[in-house]
């Protein structure tokens, strides 16, 4: 019996190895593309085609700080030409109402990328939207951004942890009493 | 968030081809071929079943377990393992990158949503329930409960209760499936590594827990929402295990692959294999396979569609789930066009908050609940209107709903295809950066992090591979309902009379099903 439990002890302790992991620090490096002239700034870099625009939109964290610049570059994949009207930015949160938020109009720089740099209270997964109208028509775009750190919930590791050994331990209590 | 302006960085931009998030729909002369080709196919297939067709109950198929070597491998006690283990450990990952790693930019979602469960129903096409022979949660629970990675457990590890009488159906893997499509684009959990994780979490847990609670692989039989989706697919799929001769089965004394022996397992599922008829609720474990001590059990190679012509009976909730999955895929489908949502109140959800004043997430539950109902009642509706046409009283509306559901599935199956065939072929290349970088760390392990990807297939390729995909599950469906009409009606006339409703209902939604790939599809909300 003692096997089967030393056993147990440690199939528990591989998974509880598995799944704790410490405090980790987000670099926000994107898969997409990588800025490498900011190597101590974290750049998250996305190019994406929607309609007739393509769009690079970028952020970066102001050093350790909870401050991050937007950026984005609108191109109209037909004329080739960069958007330079007025984008409006709009960012929100997991579960805050993009309605009720309100818009910053955003004027191009002289390298026609539309900036605006904010800073957060609480670290998480934010949503920007990006709006404009060009030739008639309402365009709107959506990006994610993470601020600082992301956590994760233990309880939804720890809960099915105690379900499978409770479980365990009463399978074993009935092997141990068919022994008898 | 204050809004306070910084002085702003030039940086520049070092590209890759990531391709596009808004994958435009097939063409409008691809439209129109595929409308035209549906509608044309329909009455010429029609045409040529009723002119010469016959229905037979055997069927060809070819054991692959007469090559040795094949039958060695599956023989081999640790084959399975070497299957599962490597699942296993990128199940594990999938954990720990969800957990730990960056919340965006992260392997889990990809793997997970992308290449896993838009590559599941191809994996089904072509090779059945091979999800369960490779399933990496077996594989936890075998190891928790044998003690061991593979071979024959004397008694593993269990309460062993009996499965809930109740709930000797699929209507529990049925629910599960529609709280998880909720779940899915309710709360966007594909795109998030966190809700990612904690759904691989809950998975583990379902199949750990009544694996020590109930005896066998109850779960999997009954509840598991992959294994049923698949066994319901596999019908079509043209693998099956079968006994290689019924009478040798009917004088066997042992029937080892129900009881195992020192060789194999006993079935896990439960099934005896001279009554297995249908791969429903085969696993593909093969543990039959190394138990049977006559060798009296065959992998065949059989042609699609197998068992939807040659089902021994109909049962509800496997008709059911067929009818749910064509709404909750095609259901799918819509959420990710612009018609879904889109600002003012000209989207489906816009409308439903105007008209019921309500949160984003209700508007998407009435929007959800309401479309497909509304595709289940049509097809009931239908139904009704087959029995009335058919005009033979004791085959009611309810029973021609059960017995066509069957030709409905390739339908489904084939439109769930061409759906996740897009995310496959213009997303699946996501992995490659990600493969060097799984956590979103800025590590670049094997040097493709930076490696510019583009889709692996071209837009033109992905539009002509979902128009020939819906077209041949309008026609897989069709050459089934004419064999499921045979088989409902005696009478000859009456049989043709109840295809022509039914082929209204399959020509509705496999243009359900053209249109809504020829609308513009969003690749950022959900990837199914
Ligand atoms: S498959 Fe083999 S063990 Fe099972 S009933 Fe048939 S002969 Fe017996
Ligand atoms: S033992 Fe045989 S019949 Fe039973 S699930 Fe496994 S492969 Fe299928």
């Amino acid at each position: 019996m003692s096997r089967v439990l030393i056993k147990y002890s440690f199939l528990i302790s591989i998974l509880l190895m598995a799944t704790a992991s410490n405090a980790h620090h987000i670099r926000g490096l994107p898969h997409y593309a990588y800025s490498e002239n900011y190597p101590q700034v974290p750049v998250v870099e996305e190019r994406r085609i929607a309609d007739e625009w393509e769009y690079i939109f970028s952020y970066i964290r102001i050093f350790q700080t909870n401050n991050y610049d937007l950026a984005v570059y609108i191109k109209n994949t037909k004329t080739g030409k960069p958007f330079k009207g007025i984008v409006n930015y709009k960012v929100f949160g997991k579960g805050e109402n993009p309605d009720i938020q309100h818009a910053h109009p955003t004027k191009a720089d002289p390298t026609n990328t539309f900036r605006v740099g904010w800073s957060y209270e609480n670290d998480g997964i934010y949503t920007v939207r990006i709006a404009f109208d060009a030739g008639g028509k309402s365009y709107t775009e959506e990006f994610k951004m993470q601020v600082g750190e992301v956590g994760f919930n233990y309880l939804w590791v720890i809960l099915p942890g105690i379900v499978v050994f409770t479980l365990l331990l009463l399978v074993v209590i009935k092997r141990l009493k068919e022994k008898r | 968030m204050n809004e306070s302006i910084h002085e702003h960085h030039m940086h520049q931009h070092h590209m890759s081809d990531t391709g596009a998030m808004v994958m435009a729909g097939i063409p409008d002369w691809l439209y129109y071929t595929g409308i035209a080709l549906i509608l044309i196919l329909s009455f010429i297939i029609v045409e040529i079943l009723n002119k010469g067709s016959t229905t037979t109950k055997s069927y060809k198929k070819f054991n692959l377990l007469t090559y040795h070597f094949i039958k060695r491998l599956i023989k081999t006690p640790y084959f399975r393992f070497l299957f599962q283990f490597p699942l296993f450990l990128i199940f594990c990952l999938i954990i720990y990158a969800g957990i730990a790693g960056h919340g965006i930019i992260n392997i889990a979602p990809v793997l997970t949503w992308t290449i896993w469960w838009a590559g599941l129903v191809l994996l089904v096409l072509f090779f059945g329930k091979a999800w369960c022979y490779i399933c990496p949660w077996d594989f936890a629970a075998t190891l928790l409960q044998h003690m061991k990675p593979f071979g024959v457990a004397k008694k593993p590890l269990t309460l062993g209760l009996e499965w809930p009488a109740g709930l000797k159906n699929i209507y529990l893997a049925t629910g599960l499936f529609i709280v998880l499509t909720f779940i899915e684009l309710g709360f966007k959990v594909t795109s998030s590594p966190r809700d990612t994780a904690v759904l691989a979490i809950v998975i583990l847990l379902l199949s750990l827990g009544p694996a020590l609670i109930f005896e066998k692989r109850s779960f999997c039989k009954y509840g598991c929402l992959v294994g049923r989706i698949s066994g319901l697919y596999a019908m079509f799929s043209p693998i099956e295990i079968r006994s290689v001769n019924k009478k040798v089965c009917q004088n066997c004394k042992t029937q080892d692959c129900f009881n195992g022996n020192r060789k194999g397992n006993p079935c896990p599922t439960s099934l005896l294999m001279p009554e297995v008829n249908e791969n429903t609720y085969c696993i593909l474990c093969t543990e039959c396979i190394k138990s049977c001590p006559h060798d009296n059990v065959a992998v065949n190679l059989r042609p699609f569609g197998t068992d939807l012509r040659h089902f021994k009976e109909v049962r509800k909730d496997e008709a059911l789930l067929a009818i749910i999955m064509l709404a909750l895929t095609s259901f799918h489908g819509i959420t990710m066009t612009e018609i879904w949502e889109s600002s003012g109140s000209r989207s489906v959800t816009g409308a439903i908050k105007a008209l019921f004043n309500t949160g984003p997430l209700a508007s998407f539950a009435i929007a959800m609940a309401g479309i497909n109902l509304a595709i289940i009642a049509i097809y009931r509706l239908f139904c009704t209107i087959t029995a009335k046409f058919a005009g033979q009283s004791e085959i009611t509306g309810a029973k021609v709903f059960l017995y066509y559901a069957y030709s409905i599935l390739p339908v489904a199956l084939f439109y769930h295809l061409a759906h996740n065939s897009m995310h496959l072929f213009m997303e699946g290349q996501n992995i490659i950066p990600l493969l060097s970088d799984p956590l979103g760390e800025g590590k670049n392990y094997f040097g493709t992090a930076t490696l510019p990807v583009m889709p692996l297939l071209s837009d033109t390729t992905v539009w002509l591979l979902q128009v020939f995909l819906i077209v041949t599950g309008h026609v897989a469906g069709i050459v089934i309902a004419h064999h499921i009409s045979k088989r409902l009606y005696t009478d000859t006339v009456k049989a043709r009379r109840s295809l022509i409703p039914i082929l209204i209902v399959m020509i509705l939604s496999s243009l359900l099903s053209l249109w809504i790939v020829h609308l513009d599809m969003d690749m950022r909300s959900s990837f199914m």
